[in-house]
């Protein structure tokens, strides 16, 4: 009697076991289409005991996942996240840059229009054409210079924006390690992987598990933003002497700048392409509007126009070169007198060319800075963005293989297969109707026992 | 490895967009013509493209001013060709002046005739170009170079004009050939002789023909300053349009598709993207568990 007893509670220890692996198997197709969500498994343990006894247990469910990989997961995805932000800044970049006529043609139009006028130096259509390119060339520096300007503000922008989104995150995570702490959810954990991903994402940086189980995440120049249950802060400020939005870890009473420290996730592209290939082209356009106005001032200042004036500069004086780019301007004693124009040799006569042919003869002439033609040194400025570009599109296809063959790893140790769970359900449930006929047959051996008595 | 249906779907969709978009890029070489449109697609490419558009703007700007300069210098070589006939009318004259045979009415008449021709070869030395510019002045262009009296008062200096990047060639033919300076007043030429014949004077019109020959000279000899100018000029614009063809060339080169491989990668991409619709509607197919 003792021992149908004990049948009877073996039948009813099988059947909730069979039971949660219906409920696990259950869960995991329900999930099949959520983001981060790892695949369970449910922990069945038999029972030791004689042959009578003995049975089955369920110990709950484990949540298939591995440290290790995660964490190259969270890395790689900070570095994909970096290089398609690149690839996607250096487009817009370039597309700024050579929207419309491009630098190194505008400047070849005006040094053909000098070319042209030293052919017919009094004809006012001929002068009014050299002044129109000018202007023209004038202009495109300028709307270049304002392009890259505005780019530069978005990027600041951008960069609080997201840095804010950081901290936000990173608090969550602090609040989800509590909760882990607390409840050890596997729904929490890979609420947690999720987190940790999409902080990766934005300011790169790596997650480690602590020994108690928590998740640490400090930044690639080593500043902890998150250690268990705490969060520091990530805030932006303004430098006032660059204007650059620079980013700091705050905790507490300490503050430190993290700006040159962050080299993964969205900010980290933000940052590397403001201080680097932006600012290069933005200091590279500038050059190029100094030199240009300065040797292009020197000939003008030296030459005559057509009411015999001489001294006159063509651009109006750039000034510094810093900024050089955004004032580049036809000057406007020029635009107001057409006559100033001087395209003839001081005392050569109406008729005198050598002053635009000496403007023409400039394009051949290695005058800009670092030895190159003005030409090239407009070209450069595309060059440099142009390989930037390329680059970051070759790192863009590289850091998507690599993320891609970690997906396929992590899909194959936690993604929910719903074929597997389906095969799971019916196993579980044949176990399960198995376990009830079980049941009910020690249940009428018992009634047939209890009516004999 | 273990692989789920899900990932399969989701490469299967992945290896899809990814050949959707080499149709798209092949599609877009084909339909532009271009294999490089940004400097990312091929940096080297594109700069060296750059490059060869902005020789080709520098090449169209000294072209349009050699052809400038080739109409200057055929304008020139016209009023050459007008003073250098009137000088061979006033040469006849002259001879016929010297010649005893001839009354002093009939120098009177010769003299009506040397001025008029003096006229038409004053108009010929003032010929001005299209922008007003006169084109015997050197560089006073703007101002008649001859005077009523025939004397030239423009200046001596030439102009040059760009035949290459580095190089440049004389455009005009100053009026100073035609002064003493080379020879003899050319212009004034005519009035001393049409002087003599008014006055008779059958001594000096015999001592002025040396004059007039060596006028015929200097005309003759500026003519073929002309010609040789002119020659200069066409070969630099022979020069310029070759050199337009290898720049084009050059940005074909670079920047521009092959037609045919392009056309032929577009139809290895469609090909492509037709396998991998077909393979993931298989997979959606063979995964959906509503067919368990």
């Amino acid at each position: 009697m003792s021992n149908l007893m004990g049948l009877l509670s073996l039948g009813s220890n099988g059947i909730a076991a069979q039971n949660s692996g219906i409920a696990v198997a259950s869960n995991n197709v329900a999930n099949a289409n959520t983001e981060g969500y790892s695949r369970q498994r449910v922990d069945l343990e038999a029972l030791m005991g004689t042959p009578m006894v003995g049975g089955v247990r369920s110990n709950g469910a484990d949540r298939l996942s591995d440290a290790l990989l995660g964490g190259r997961i969270r890395v790689a995805n900070g570095a994909l996240q970096m290089s398609t932000s690149q690839s996607a800044s250096f487009d817009d970049l370039q597309s700024r840059l050579t929207d419309g006529t491009s630098l190194s043609d505008q400047l070849a139009s005006m040094y053909a229009s000098f070319s042209q006028a030293s052919s017919s130096p009094t004809d006012s259509i001929s002068r009014a054409d050299v002044i129109q390119n000018v202007q023209d060339m004038s202009a495109n520096v300028r709307r270049k210079a304002s392009e890259l300007a505005q780019m530069y503000d978005e990027f600041n922008s951008t960069i609080r924006d997201k840095v804010a989104q950081a901290s936000d995150l990173a608090q969550k995570l602090a609040e989800t390690n509590l909760q882990i702490q607390k409840t050890n959810d596997p729904v929490a954990k890979d609420q947690r992987d999720k987190i940790a991903k999409e902080l990766s994402g934005i300011v790169g940086g790596s997650a480690h598990f602590a020994a108690d189980g928590s998740m640490r995440f400090v930044l690639d120049g080593g500043a902890v933003l998150v250690d268990g249950n705490h969060a520091a802060k990530l805030g932006t400020s303004t430098d006032p002497a660059s204007g650059d939005t620079t980013v700091q870890v705050v905790d507490g009473n300490t503050k430190r700048d993290v700006t040159k420290d962050i080299h993964g996730g969205t900010v980290g592209s933000d940052l590397s392409v403001r201080d680097g290939t932006l600012k290069t082209a933005r200091k590279d356009l500038d050059q190029f509007a100094f030199d240009l106005a300065g040797k292009a001032n020197a000939i003008h200042k030296t030459s005559a126009g057509l009411d015999g004036s001489t001294g006159n500069n063509l651009f109006e004086d750039p000034g510094t070169v810093d900024g050089a780019a955004s004032r580049l301007a036809i000057n406007s004693d020029i635009v107001d007198d057409p006559n100033k124009l001087a395209l003839g040799a001081v005392g050569g006569g109406a008729g005198s060319n050598a002053g635009a042919l000496s403007m023409y003869q400039l394009a051949n002439q290695k005058v800009a800075t670092g030895g190159v033609t003005l030409g090239e040194s407009a070209l450069g400025v595309i060059g440099k963005v142009g390989r930037a570009a390329a680059t970051a599109k070759s790192d863009l296809d590289r850091d998507t293989l690599v993320s891609d063959h970690l997906s396929s790893l992590q899909d194959s140790l936690a993604g929910v297969d719903i074929q597997e769970e389906m095969t799971n359900l019916t196993k579980f449930e044949h176990a399960s109707s198995a376990m009830t006929k079980f049941t009910s047959t020690v249940d009428s051996l018992l009634s047939d026992m209890i009516e004999k008595l | 490895m273990r692989v789920t249906g899900n990932r399969m779907i989701d490469v299967a969709a992945l290896n899809t967009a990814n050949n959707q978009s080499k149709v798209s890029e092949a599609s877009d070489q084909v339909t532009s013509g271009l294999r490089v449109s940004k400097p990312s697609d091929d940096p080297t490419a594109y700069m060296a493209a750059q490059r060869a558009s902005a020789r080709m703007k520098l090449s169209e700007g000294a072209t349009a001013a050699l052809n400038n300069g080739k109409e200057r210098l055929e304008l020139s070589d016209g009023a050459l060709a007008g003073i250098g006939g009137a000088l061979d009318s006033m040469r006849e004259i002259a001879t016929q002046g010297a010649n005893s045979t001839y009354g002093a009415n009939d120098r009177k008449d010769m003299a009506t005739q040397v001025r008029a021709l003096f006229t038409a070869a004053l108009g010929s030395a003032n010929t001005q170009a299209a922008d007003g510019e006169y084109v015997l002045a050197g560089t006073s262009s703007t101002t008649s170079p001859f005077d009523a009296s025939g004397t030239y008062v423009g200046n001596g200096t030439d102009r040059n004009l760009a035949t290459t990047e580095i190089d440049s060639t004389g455009s005009l033919i100053v009026g100073s050939n035609l002064t003493a300076a080379s020879g003899v007043d050319v212009l004034p030429l005519f009035n001393k002789i049409a002087d003599a014949l008014d006055a008779n004077d059958m001594d000096t019109v015999h001592n002025l023909l040396g004059d007039v020959n060596t006028a015929v000279q200097q005309v003759g000899l500026s003519r073929t300053r002309t010609g040789g100018a002119l020659n200069i000029m066409q070969s630099a614009i022979s020069a310029h349009a070759d050199l337009d063809l290898h720049l084009k060339a050059t940005i074909t080169d670079n920047v521009e598709s092959d037609v045919i491989a392009a056309a032929s990668n577009l139809a290895k991409a469609s090909t492509a993207f037709e396998a991998s619709k077909t393979v993931t509607s298989h997979l959606m197919s063979i995964l959906d568990p509503r067919q368990s």
